[in-house]
């Protein structure tokens, strides 16, 4: 393999992980929003 | 709102260390173009070692103050810095791969840099098993102080002990080139903003996470 190739696979490598961390933190961000959103509606909905 | 400049400053700062990376740095004679290599390598590991700079810092504040807030910093904190201590091994092993033909040996750099990461997988496995709140961040806050004893270790290893790795570059006059300082300097300011970047969508998650428990307990 070439030394340009090296080169490249490294700087996917970096941004692949990063980028894989930052969609876990994401996701648990919507997932989190979401739940949130339904329990404050059925909250709602009890006292009323 | 001060997120959202945070995110362009980092966008901007990554575009251009890019740029600097594979167009603007010069070629090393006698160096192969994967030792550009080092104008990521070196500031993923700056990130890493400030992260768990500040989860040191943080976890002494934790201890004094037993205040939640201070270990919940201190362990955001740890988690981006074990992620950027893997990118750290893979940028090295690849690097190590193109320059000496092998991905891994057991010198003092390399194995100092495989225990940090081991500390804080140790950090997170630990706290996994630990139900008690107070006891899990007592925990934490103890391995995030001695487990920061290794950071300079790693950062010294090369002067400590006879290593294949590159010699420090950075404060021994090894970077003669300004678009080379340039380069290394842009990549250093990427990398920094991104940790603040990923620290403060850590935290919010935390925000979101505490409202969550308190109303499932209301």
């Amino acid at each position: 393999m070439s030394s340009l190739a090296y080169l490249c696979i490294a700087f996917l490598a970096v941004w692949l992980v990063l980028y894989i961390y930052i969609f876990i933190l994401h996701s648990r961000q919507v997932r989190m929003q979401r739940e949130l959103n339904q329990l404050k509606k059925e909250k709602q909905q009890t006292a009323k | 709102m001060r997120t959202r400049l945070l995110i362009i400053i980092s966008a901007v700062l990554i575009m251009a260390a890019l740029v600097l990376t594979f167009l603007v740095a010069p070629p090393i004679e006698g160096q192969a173009e994967s030792y550009r290599i080092f104008y990521f390598h070196v500031p993923v590991a700056w990130t890493a070692f400030l992260a768990f700079l500040l989860t040191f810092a943080w976890s002494i504040v934790y201890l004094k103050k037993r205040d939640m807030k201070w270990d919940f910093y201190a362990s955001a904190s740890a988690e981006i810095g074990l992620v950027f201590t893997t990118l750290i091994l893979i940028t090295g092993s690849i690097w190590a791969k193109s320059a000496w033909g092998i991905w891994w040996t057991w010198d003092l750099r390399l194995t100092t840099s495989l225990v940090l990461w081991l500390i804080y997988v140790g950090y997170f496995l630990i706290r996994g098993y630990v139900p008690d709140e107070e006891r899990r961040a007592r925990f934490g806050a103890v391995i995030g102080i001695i487990g920061f004893v290794d950071v300079p270790i790693v950062a010294l290893a090369i002067s400590l002990a006879p290593t294949t790795h590159p010699p420090p570059v950075i404060f021994e006059g090894g970077l003669t080139d300004w678009r080379e300082v340039l380069t290394l300097l842009v990549g250093i300011a990427a990398f920094t903003v991104l940790f603040f970047v990923l620290l403060g969508q850590r935290v919010s998650l935390k925000h979101s996470e505490d409202t969550l428990k308190k109303l499932k307990s209301e």
